[in-house]
């Protein structure tokens, strides 16, 4: 009954945030986004349907849907990019590096492994792939965020909302799957609540965030541009003033 | 061994999202970071960096005069107002350089040149030298302005250090300012 209603918390949240969307046009801003909030709220009431009429089939269902939402949810990340890092084309530049950086290590961890222990597989089972898929997805969005924090980027209602909600979402999931994995069906009745109960916690953040539209904010690139070559110059004679007292003051 | 990876970076990814939550103030644009940074450096060229500042702040021969030909009670209060001294100069270096960091970074991320490995050099030396202010602060707090002399210096000296490699970053962000330093009426407008 409580997994129920979990459940349908998350469907309602789910047709809620849709619909504030009509109200005020913001698929168009945020398509990626929309379409993983549409996969999400389509899966869960083809799960529902499933768990009550064809439960012998609940499992296959679940573990196929899950995959699919796994995937579209990267577009969240590609949401993340597109509307806070693109006008910085500086940190733009360090969050792909990150991007590409963990991508590569990902991948070359696969193979070394391969290679080195004959017979080894990434995952055993449905839940450690989910987990390890998980991890990469985990690793990916830290790594924006990271060069959002360090280059205090501002971002506004909406996608702070986005990254709060998909993040909380994430790292729960990792480690509820951390924990699933390791301790097999001991934890399965806690993993069946974490899961969808941090679903929920996501949904109702962004139902909140993207009541209405709010743009994040645009920093004036163009006044940027005009000043900054008066204002490097100036810095520049600033950092070696400072550098010749330094000196002095090190070696009086 | 990996489950306690998976829960760290977990751990790690909710520390983060709260920080960014919480965040009321990002870096503000151009003018303001300029005004800071501005602030930063001035406070810094005018009274916190001069060799006689230091020099004075730290000097062992006033406090060996004091001690040496003092009543208890005025050795006291010398070293509790030297002590404040001291706290006082390490805390203003420790505002300025969060106050150039700050500029730093609200200027490079716009610059699509930017470079990856002077940026990981930079925010290094930036913690390195926040780290160091610290723990100058708890030396002081724990023995006075007597007792961490060496660690002044080698504070200055990464302060040096930092001031080259930004010196250094911010020279591909725009190669014409080269000229304007010789050419341009700018030049005339540096606050020292």
């Amino acid at each position: 009954m409580r997994t129920q209603a979990i459940w349908w918390v998350g469907i309602f949240l789910d047709g809620l945030i849709l619909f504030r969307s009509c109200c005020w046009k913001m698929r168009s801003e945020y398509p990626f986004f929309y379409s993983y909030v549409v996969a999400t709220f389509l899966t869960s009431g083809l799960l529902f349907l499933v768990y009550r009429f064809l439960p012998s089939d609940y499992q296959y269902f679940y573990w196929t849907t899950d995959f699919v939402t796994l995937v579209v949810g990267c577009g969240v990340m590609l949401e993340i990019v597109k509307h806070a890092l693109d006008p910085y084309a500086g940190a733009e530049r360090f969050g792909r590096w990150a991007v590409v950086t963990v991508f590569a290590a990902t991948f070359a961890y696969v193979c070394l492994r391969e290679l080195i222990v004959p017979g080894w597989s990434p995952a055993v089972s449905t839940v450690e792939l989910e987990r390890d898929l998980r991890l990469v997805q985990a690793l990916i969005l830290f790594a924006l965020l990271f060069v959002i924090f360090h280059y205090r980027i501002a971002l506004g209602r909406n996608l702070k909302g986005m990254v709060v909600g998909y993040g909380i979402y994430v790292a729960a999931s990792l480690m509820s799957l951390a924990l699933r994995s390791y301790s097999g069906s001991i934890l399965d009745a806690a993993w069946k609540i974490i899961q969808p109960f941090s679903y929920d916690a996501a949904v109702a953040i962004w139902a909140i965030a993207l009541w209405s539209y709010s743009p994040n904010p645009i920093p004036n690139a163009a006044a940027l541009a005009n000043d900054y070559e008066s204002l490097v110059s100036r810095t520049r004679g600033m950092l070696g003033a400072m550098r010749s007292i330094l000196e002095k003051g090190v070696r009086p | 061994m990996h489950l306690i990876l998976f829960l760290l970076l977990g751990a790690g990814l909710l520390v983060l999202l709260f920080l960014i939550a919480r965040r009321a103030r990002p870096v503000a644009g151009s003018a303001q970071s300029l005004r800071e940074a501005r602030q930063a450096l001035s406070a810094l060229q005018e009274w916190a960096l001069p060799s006689g500042v230091l020099e004075r702040v730290f000097a062992k021969q006033d406090m060996a005069y004091v001690l040496s030909s003092t009543p208890p009670d005025v050795q006291r209060l010398f070293l509790q107002e030297r002590r404040k001294v001291a706290f006082l100069w390490v805390c203003q270096v420790h505002k300025s350089v969060g106050l150039l960091r700050n500029f730093h970074l609200s200027q490079a991320r716009f610059y699509e040149r930017l470079s990856l490995g002077t940026e990981i050099e930079l925010a290094f030396s930036f913690a390195a030298l926040l780290f160091a202010c610290r723990v100058l602060q708890v030396a002081l707090y724990a023995g006075g302005s007597s007792a961490a002399p060496w660690m002044i210096e080698k504070t200055a000296e990464a302060v040096t250090r930092l001031c080259q490699v930004s010196e250094k970053s911010l020279e591909f962000l725009s190669p014409a300012p080269e000229k304007a330093i010789v050419d341009g009426p700018a030049s005339g407008n540096f606050p020292v």
